[in-house]
C-alpha cells in the first residue's frame, strides 16, 4: 500500500493539475520523450503502424481549456472508434475501487520511470482521428485487469498491482473531479458537440457515477444502457407497431433525480446492408405526456439515446447509435444503429434512454 | 400500411428527410398507402426513388438528395390529393383531408414547386395527372414522370419557380396548347378556349426534349371534356405541332421497352407518332398504335374507359377510314370516331344535295333511327343537317310539280327522329322542326304529297312522348285522338308495336291499368314473334310501373320477371337472397349496354315498392347489406348523369332505408339529386324529378338546415314551376297545381313526398 505524505499528494495534485490545465503541462510531458534520447530510438522502433487496443497514446489538442490526457486503449468499439480509460503518471492521487496502479515491473510508459494508474472508473470513447502520438503500451494482463475491473469495481485487484490508500484523500477526489472535465472535453458522443452540452452531459455522468458505486459508467450516452435503475433493453426485432419502453431520467441536483418510464412506438424498422454489417433503422414517436411541458421550458438540458445491446457471455455488448435524433416539441425521433452481423441485429434488444436535467 | 393516422405519418416522413434519414423516409414514403387503387404517382415512387438515388449517392450531395426527396413527397402528397378529391368513400375523404392540412401547414416549403400561391387555389380546380415518359441523359431507361395540368386564367403564372423542364420542352408544351384549339371544337357543350394553363411535375431530373407535348396535349383535351382521370396504362409519347400534326421524336426504343415491361393491367397501350418507330420492331401481339394527329390520339385516350380491348381501339380506328363502314356499323361505332368522321367532312357524302345522295341519305337516316337512344352518337348524327338545311331541302322540293316522294319521305322521317332525339335528351330547340312538321302536314292535307304511313305514326308518336315530357296525360288531346285513329287504321309491325307500347304508356300515366294492359296485349300481337325480344319486354315493362302503381305487387313481380327475360326466381322473397340478386344484376350486365339502366330501373323500383307495400319483415343480413352498398357504391364512381340514373339512384336509396342503411340512403338520394341537378336549365321533366330525392332527403333528417343547396335547388324548381323562371307554356303546370298551393318550399316537399305516385306516375318514379 502507498505511504501518504500529505505534502506529497498537495505536491502531486498541483503537478496533476499543471499538466493538465498549465500552459507548459502537455509541452513538458512532450519535453519529457524527447529529452530521453536512450529511449528515443527505443520508441521509433515501437511505434506501431496504426492504435492497438492495449497502447497508451496521448490525444490531440482539443480546445483550449484542457491539456491533451494520455489514454489507454481498452477496445476497439467500431472500426473508427475506441473505448479509452484515462491514464496519469502519479498513482499517489489514486482511489480504491476505481483505479488500477500498474507497477514499475511494467516499464512500458515512455514517459515515466515508475508507477502510473490507470483511471478503470473513467472510460469514454475517442475516434481514431483524435489519437495523436504513441508513448507505450500495456501487458495483456493489466489490459485483462481493466476490464474486470470496469465491469464490477470493488473487486479486488491482482496481487500484482498495489492497493490504493483505503480513504480517498481530498486531492484525490479534486482530481477524479477533474478527470471527468477533461473527460468531457476529449470524449466523443455523438450528438454533444458544444461545450456546454459536454459540460452539463459530465455533470451528470459523475452525479450518476456516485449513485453507482460498483460499475464504471463511461463518459458515453452508453453509460444509460448501462443504469440499473432503469427498464430492460426489449426485443428488437418485431416490435414495429409494439410499444416500447424509454427509460427517462430528470435530473433536478447532484443527488436529486426522477426516474420513469415513457413509451415509444416504433413506426419504421428498416435494415440496409453496410460494407461494415447491417445498418437498422428505426424512427417512431415518443409519448412525452406531462413531460413534454418540461422541455418547453428554457434552460432545460436533455440528451436522448439509442443502443442496442447483444447479450454475450461475459458482459453485454452495446451497440450504441450512430445517428441519433429526437426531436421533443414534434415528439419524433429516428437513429441508424450499426451491427457487424445479422445475428447480433436479431439478437439485439432496443434500448431508449432520455435524459434531462433541469439542475443548474 | 395504416396503423397510425396518415398525419402523423407525413409529419415524421418529413422528420426524417429533414434529418438526412433517407433509409426511413423512403420506407415511409413507400409504404404510405401501397393499396390504394387510384394512385399512378405512388406506384412509381419506387422507380422514382431509385433515379434520385442514383444521381445523390454521393456524400456531398445529401443537401441535393434532400430537397429532391422533399419535393418528390411533397408533390406526390398534392397529386393524391388531388386525385382523391374527387371520391366519396369515406377512408380516402379522411386521408384527403389529412393530406390537405399537412399540405397547408407546410406550405411555404413547397410554394415555389408549384405555380399557385395558395394550395385551397390549387385544389379548387380540377387537374389532369399525365404520364410523361423520359430518357434520363447518358441512361438506356425510359421512366414515367407524372405532371399535373390545369386551364388557368390569363394573367397566373404556368410554371412553378421550380419547374426542372427544358426552354424545348417549354415550348413544345406551348404548340400542345396551341393546337388544343382545333380541338375545342370536338367537344359537345359549348366550352370557350382556356386562355392559360398551369402545370407541375412530379420529376426528380430536368425533363428536356419535345416527346412531352403529345401527353400533354392529350391531357388538355380530356381537361376540357372534364374527364376525371388520365385512363390506366395508357402511355403516349410525340412532339406536336401547332396544326395538331404528330411529330417524330428520339428514344423511342427505350419507351417502347418500357411500356412492354408493364404487366397486366399496367399496360393499356401506347401511342407515338409513325415516323418515329424508324427501325424500331415492333410486337404485333403489343397494342401499339401509331397515330399521325393529335386529334386521333385524344380520341383514342379518350375512348380507352369505354374499350375493354385495344385492339378494338385499331378496329374503331379503321372505321374512320370508309365512311360506309361508319353508318355500316353504327351499331358498333363509338362516339368517338363518329366525331372525328364528322370532324373530318366524312359524312357529308350522305347529305343530299340536287338529287344526289338520295340513297345514301336513307342509310343516314337509318343510323339515326337505329341509335336515336343514344346520346353521343345521336346528338352529332342529328346535328348533321341543320333544321334551316332539311326545311330549305324540302321546299326546294315542294315548289316542285312531282316531289320526290322517296325523298321528301325521308326528310320526314329524319324531322320526326330529331323530335325523337329531342325528347331523349332535350338538347336543342325544338320549335324550327315543329315548322318543318307543319309544312310536311300542310303539303300532305293539299294531296301534294304522301308520306309513308310507317313514318307518320312514328312522327305522331313523337309527339305524344313529348307531351309526357311536359306533363300531359290527357286521352282527350287532339293529338291523342288522330294518333289513336292512325294506330287503329294499321296492319301488324313494329312501328305500331311501339306505337301501342305509347298509348299503354299514357293510360299508365294515367293509371288506367286495364287499358294500359289492353295496349299492352295489343302491341305484343302486333308485333312479329322472336325478332325483336327486347321490344317485346320492354313493352312489357310498361305492365311493371301500373301494377306497382296500383298496389298489385304480385303481378308486379310476373312482369319483371318478364322484362328481365329469365325466370330467375319464383318467390320476390327470393331478391332479398345475396346470391340470386347477384345473379339477377349479372343477367342484366349481359344485356345490350343502352338497355341496362332500364332494366335497373325497374328491378330497383319493384324492390323498392315491394319492401314499402308488404311490409317484410327485412332479414337482417350483413351479406345482402354490403351487396347492396357494393352496388350503389359502383353506381356512383363514376357517376352517369343521364336519365334514368336519377330514379335508380332514388329506389336504390329506398332499398337501403328499408335496410336500415340510413346514410347510405342519404348519399344515394344525394347521386339521384346530383343527377338531376345536372339537367339544369336544358330538360325541366328530369329537373323537376329532383324533387323526389329531395323530399326523402328532407323527411329522413338529413337536411338540418333549411339554408341548404337542396333546398334551394328545390326553390328554384318550385319557382319554374310557378312559371317564374320557366316560361316554357307547353309545360303542364295544372300537373303540379297542389303542389304549388303549399305554403313555403318545406311544406312542399312534405307534399312530394306524401302525393309522389300522383306527381311522378308510373316510370317517372
Amino acid at each position: 500500500m502507498l505511504t501518504i505524505n500529505k505534502k506529497d499528494i498537495q505536491k502531486a495534485l498541483a503537478l496533476a493539475k499543471e499538466i493538465r490545465t498549465g500552459k507548459n503541462g502537455h509541452k513538458r510531458h512532450i519535453d519529457f520523450l524527447r529529452k530521453n534520447r536512450n529511449i528515443y530510438p527505443v520508441l521509433k522502433e515501437l511505434m506501431p503502424q496504426e492504435p492497438r487496443k492495449g497502447d497508451i497514446w496521448f490525444l490531440e489538442r482539443r480546445g483550449n481549456k484542457y491539456n491533451p490526457p494520455m489514454v489507454l486503449l481498452v477496445e476497439e468499439k467500431r472500426e473508427d472508434e475506441f473505448r479509452v480509460c484515462q491514464v496519469h503518471i502519479d498513482p499517489i492521487l489514486s482511489r480504491r475501487n476505481k483505479d488500477l496502479i500498474v507497477p514499475d515491473r511494467f516499464p512500458r510508459l515512455f514517459n515515466s520511470f515508475g508507477e502510473f494508474m490507470i483511471e478503470v472508473w473513467n472510460s469514454f470513447d475517442v475516434k481514431k482521428s483524435q489519437i495523436f502520438a504513441y508513448c507505450g503500451n500495456v501487458d495483456e494482463l493489466v489490459l485483462d485487469a481493466v476490464k474486470e475491473a470496469s465491469q464490477n469495481l470493488s473487486a479486488k485487484p491482482p496481487l500484482w498491482s498495489p492497493l490504493p490508500p483505503r480513504h480517498a484523500s481530498q486531492e484525490a477526489l479534486e482530481f477524479a473531479e477533474l478527470e471527468t472535465k477533461v473527460a468531457s472535453a476529449y470524449a466523443y458522443i455523438p450528438g454533444l458537440e458544444t461545450a456546454k452540452e459536454a459540460s452539463w452531459f459530465a455533470k451528470m455522468i459523475s452525479a450518476l457515477r456516485k449513485k453507482v458505486e460498483d460499475i464504471s459508467l463511461p463518459f458515453s450516452s452508453e453509460a444509460f444502457h448501462i443504469l440499473p435503475f432503469l427498464p430492460e433493453p426489449v426485443a428488437a426485432a418485431s416490435n414495429l407497431e409494439e410499444e416500447v419502453p424509454v427509460g427517462f431520467i430528470h435530473f433536478l441536483g447532484e443527488d436529486n433525480f426522477e426516474i420513469t418510464t415513457l413509451s415509444a412506438r416504433l413506426h419504421n424498422r428498416k435494415e440496409d446492408k453496410d460494407k461494415d454489417g447491417i445498418l437498422i433503422n428505426i424512427g417512431g414517436t415518443v409519448d412525452l405526456g406531462d413531460k413534454k411541458k418540461l422541455f418547453e421550458k428554457k434552460g432545460v438540458d436533455w440528451i436522448f439515446s439509442v443502443a442496442l445491446v447483444v447479450e454475450k457471455e461475459k458482459a453485454p455488448q452495446y451497440y450504441a447509435a450512430k445517428v441519433m435524433n429526437f426531436d421533443p416539441d414534434l415528439g419524433m425521433f429516428h437513429a441508424t444503429i450499426l451491427v457487424p452481423s445479422r445475428e447480433e441485429a436479431d439478437r439485439g434488444k432496443l434500448s431508449m434512454k432520455l435524459l434531462a436535467s433541469s439542475w443548474n | 400500411m395504416t396503423f397510425i393516422d396518415s398525419s402523423e405519418q407525413f409529419e415524421l416522413l418529413l422528420y426524417y428527410i429533414k434529418h438526412k434519414n433517407f433509409s426511413l423516409a423512403e420506407d415511409s414514403l413507400l409504404r404510405l398507402d401501397p393499396d390504394h387503387p387510384i394512385l399512378p404517382p405512388i406506384k412509381l415512387c419506387e422507380d422514382t426513388l431509385k433515379e434520385l438515388q442514383k444521381g445523390c449517392d454521393d456524400d456531398n450531395k445529401l443537401d441535393q438528395r434532400e430537397e429532391k426527396l422533399k419535393k418528390l413527397f411533397f408533390l406526390n402528397l398534392l397529386s393524391n390529393l388531388l386525385s382523391l378529391k374527387e371520391h366519396r368513400r369515406e377512408k380516402y375523404q379522411a386521408m384527403a383531408s389529412d393530406i390537405e392540412n399537412f399540405l397547408e401547414r407546410h406550405f411555404e416549403q413547397f410554394k415555389e414547386l408549384v405555380p399557385i400561391e395558395d394550395i385551397h387555389e390549387i385544389l379548387q380546380r380540377p387537374w389532369m395527372p399525365v404520364p410523361v415518359l423520359v430518357v434520363h441523359h447518358g441512361r438506356r431507361e425510359a421512366m414515367a414522370n407524372w405532371f399535373f395540368i390545369s386551364f388557368s386564367s390569363e394573367d397566373e403564372k404556368r410554371y412553378p419557380r421550380s419547374f426542372q423542364v427544358s426552354n424545348e420542352s417549354k415550348q413544345a408544351i406551348d404548340r400542345a396548347f396551341k393546337a388544343l384549339k382545333s380541338l375545342v371544337k370536338w367537344t359537345e357543350k359549348e366550352i370557350e378556349t382556356p386562355s392559360n394553363f398551369s402545370i407541375f411535375g412530379l420529376n426528380s431530373e430536368e425533363v428536356k426534349g419535345s416527346s412531352l407535348a403529345l401527353p400533354i396535349g392529350i391531357g388538355f383535351y380530356l381537361l376540357l371534356n372534364n374527364s376525371q382521370t388520365w385512363p390506366k396504362g395508357v402511355y403516349a409519347t410525340g412532339d406536336v405541332l401547332e396544326d395538331g400534326t404528330l411529330r417524330a421524336i428520339t428514344h423511342l426504343e427505350e419507351k417502347i421497352a418500357f411500356f412492354q415491361n408493364l404487366k397486366g393491367a399496367d399496360k393499356a397501350f401506347f401511342i407515338f407518332p409513325p415516323r418515329s418507330s424508324g427501325n424500331v420492331p415492333l410486337d404485333p401481339n403489343q397494342p401499339f398504335i401509331p397515330l399521325a394527329s393529335l386529334e386521333q390520339a385524344c380520341l383514342a385516350v379518350s375512348s380507352a374507359k369505354e374499350l375493354s380491348d385495344p385492339c378494338e381501339l385499331t378496329t374503331q380506328l379503321g372505321y374512320l377510314e370508309d365512311p360506309e363502314k361508319i353508318l355500316r356499323n353504327i351499331e358498333q361505332v363509338e362516339s368517338f370516331v363518329l366525331l372525328a368522321a364528322i370532324d373530318n367532312g366524312k359524312l357529308n357524302g350522305f347529305i343530299p344535295d340536287k338529287k344526289k345522295n338520295l340513297s345514301r341519305f336513307k342509310e343516314l337516316v337509318d343510323a339515326l333511327n337505329s341509335r336515336q337512344g343514344v346520346k353521343n352518337i345521336a346528338i352529332p348524327l342529328s346535328s348533321l343537317i341543320s333544321a334551316d338545311e332539311t326545311r330549305r331541302l324540302l321546299e326546294q322540293e315542294l315548289r316542285k310539280d312531282f316531289p320526290d316522294l322517296f325523298l321528301v319521305n325521308q326528310l320526314a322521317r329524319w324531322t320526326s327522329l330529331q323530335r325523337a332525339v329531342h325528347n331523349h335528351f332535350s338538347h336543342t330547340d325544338i320549335n324550327p322542326w315543329i315548322e318543318i312538321d307543319k309544312l310536311l302536314e300542310e303539303a300532305e292535307g293539299s294531296g301534294k304529297i304522301e308520306v309513308d304511313t310507317q313514318v307518320k305514326i312514328q312522327w305522331q308518336n313523337h309527339k305524344v312522348v313529348a307531351q309526357f315530357n311536359n306533363f300531359y296525360f290527357s286521352d282527350k288531346d287532339e293529338l291523342v285522338i288522330v294518333f289513336k285513329e292512325m294506330v287503329e287504321q294499321l296492319g301488324k309491325d313494329f312501328h305500331v308495336g311501339a306505337a301501342y307500347g305509347t298509348l299503354a304508356q299514357l293510360h299508365g300515366f294515367r293509371r288506367e291499368v286495364d287499358k294500359c294492359r289492353e295496349f299492352i296485349r295489343r302491341g305484343l300481337e302486333s308485333m312479329p314473334h322472336g325478332e325483336i325480344p327486347y321490344e317485346h319486354r320492354r313493352l312489357k315493362s310498361n305492365d311493371i310501373y301500373c301494377s306497382l302503381d296500383n298496389g298489385e305487387i304480385d303481378h308486379a313481380f310476373k312482369s319483371l320477371l318478364a322484362f328481365i327475360g329469365e325466370d330467375i326466381c319464383s318467390d320476390a322473397r327470393d331478391f332479398l337472397n345475396p346470391e340470386v340478386l347477384q345473379g339477377t344484376l349479372e343477367i342484366i350486365s349481359d344485356e345490350q349496354k343502352k338497355n341496362q339502366p332500364y332494366l335497373l330501373q325497374a328491378l330497383w323500383r319493384y324492390l323498392a315498392d315491394y319492401l314499402e307495400q308488404t311490409g317484410q319483415a327485412i332479414p337482417d343480413s350483413s351479406a345482402l347489406k354490403d351487396l347492396i352498398k357494393h352496388i350503389g357504391e359502383k353506381y356512383q364512381e363514376p357517376l352517369v348523369k343521364v336519365h334514368p340514373w336519377q330514379l335508380i339512384f332514388l329506389n336504390l336509396g329506398r332499398v337501403a332505408k328499408a335496410f336500415g342503411m340510413h346514410e347510405f340512403a342519404n348519399s344515394l338520394w344525394h347521386s339521384s339529386y346530383v343527377v338531376c341537378k345536372a339537367f339544369e336549365k336544358s330538360f325541366f321533366t328530369i329537373e323537376v324529378m329532383a324533387l323526389l330525392p329531395i323530399s326523402y332527403l328532407y323527411t329522413s333528417g338529413a337536411l338540418k338546415d333549411n339554408n341548404n343547396e337542396y333546398i334551394k335547388f328545390a326553390d328554384y324548381v318550385l319557382r319554374c314551376l310557378r312559371g317564374d323562371d320557366y316560361p316554357d307554356h307547353s309545360f303542364n303546370r295544372g300537373h303540379f297545381s297542389g303542389l304549388l298551393k303549399q305554403q313555403d318550399t318545406l311544406a312542399a316537399l312534405r307534399y312530394t313526398f306524401d302525393n309522389q305516385s300522383r306527381l311522378f306516375p308510373f316510370y317517372y318514379r
